[in-house]
């Protein structure tokens, strides 16, 4: 059983009692961000640095309900105090003021890590979301980059799709998948591909 | 300006109280080794710090200034002004997280309290760039 005993709703920060200790937790939400804390430091918290005992729901049977309940309080805290955080886009907010170097660093993670991953998506949003950005736009070497990566997911959905009309061409399909192709049927399986790939996840959302 | 600079450590944070007499006047002899003006401030980190300073690499010296567990506290006389902020500290790891944030906001939907965070750092990025003060990263 885990327990709310402070907390620091705008900002989803919290003290939480797990059997006898009393840890920390703030986001990004994961193990690296519990730190153990003594009593006193939930005193001080509560006397000096905002922190409020919580109201409703103290006690939680596993960490995603915590989670869930602190991320639910930082939209409703910040919406109660007339600064209701943005939906979406923080990080097209935070790419109009980052510095040169930081855009640099954006772009070498889509060179190392997307493109070789094939998340061609995040990588086609990260370098379209840069083009707006005035400080890439009016630099010549950050534009030439851009310019580059974004060719190269044109050519990588071009494979992929060249890929996926082969292989989904009857007779390569019985060849590449036999089983699956023996007990469902090609079409079945090549509707629900194209469902879960127009919705972009595999169960659908009601 | 006035200004000077106490030798505290984190719990204490109120040594201005402490160095106060029963009148609220000074204390002289709890000031003498604890307290220097502005344009001392060095020899009075020096002295706080003389045992381990030569034993702590250069790179980790403003950690000795000011840490979780320990700093020197300055008394303003007058108001701060944004004037007198000469620059915003963030730790290392902290700013690859929000930038990591930032990313990886291009490929998923951040939870209510990562884009708490994200939004909060792009309102200070903002209003430290409109002031010209650098963030700089320790």
């Amino acid at each position: 059983m885990l327990e709310l005993v402070a907390v620091a709703p705008e900002d989803g920060w919290a003290f939480v009692r797990v059997k006898d200790a009393t840890c920390l937790v703030r986001p990004p939400y994961a193990k690296s961000n519990v730190f153990s804390v003594d009593d006193a430091a939930v005193e001080t918290a509560l006397s000096k640095h905002g922190f409020v005992p919580p109201i409703g729901d103290r006690t939680f049977c596993d960490w995603a309900a915590v989670v869930a309940c602190l991320n639910q309080q930082v939209l409703q805290s910040r919406a109660a105090a007339g600064r209701p955080l943005p939906e979406l886009g923080t990080g097209e907010e935070l790419l109009k003021v980052a510095p040169r170097e930081v855009l640099g660093g954006f772009l070498d993670r889509v060179e190392n890590e997307l493109l070789p991953d094939h998340q061609l998506d995040h990588a086609a949003n990260v370098l379209t979301a840069m083009l707006k950005v005035p400080a890439a736009r009016n630099n010549a070497k950050l534009c030439e980059r851009i310019s580059v990566l974004l060719g190269k997911v044109q050519e990588s959905r071009a494979a992929t799709d060249a890929f996926k009309r082969e292989v989904t061409r009857t007779s390569k399909f019985d060849s590449v998948f036999p089983t699956i192709a023996r007990i469902f049927g090609r079409d079945r399986v090549m509707g629900l591909a194209d469902k879960v790939a127009s919705r972009g996840q595999v169960f659908e959302i009601q | 300006m006035a200004r000077f600079h106490l030798s505290n450590r984190a719990g204490c944070s109120d040594k201005w109280g402490q160095l106060s007499d029963s009148s609220g006047g000074i204390d002289v002899s709890a000031v003498t080794g604890d307290a220097a003006l502005h344009s001392s401030r060095h020899a009075l980190a020096t002295i706080k710090h003389a045992d381990v300073v030569s034993l702590t690499p250069e790179v980790e010296w403003p950690g000795l200034l000011c840490s979780n567990s320990d700093y020197i506290e300055a008394i303003v006389g007058v108001d701060v002004t944004n004037d007198s902020v000469g620059e915003v500290r963030i730790m290392h790891d902290e700013k690859k997280t929000l930038w990591d944030l930032a990313f990886a906001d291009f490929g998923r939907k951040l939870e209510p309290g990562e884009r708490a965070l994200t939004h909060d750092f792009a309102t200070i990025l903002r209003e430290t760039n409109s002031r010209g003060i650098p963030i700089v990263a320790v």
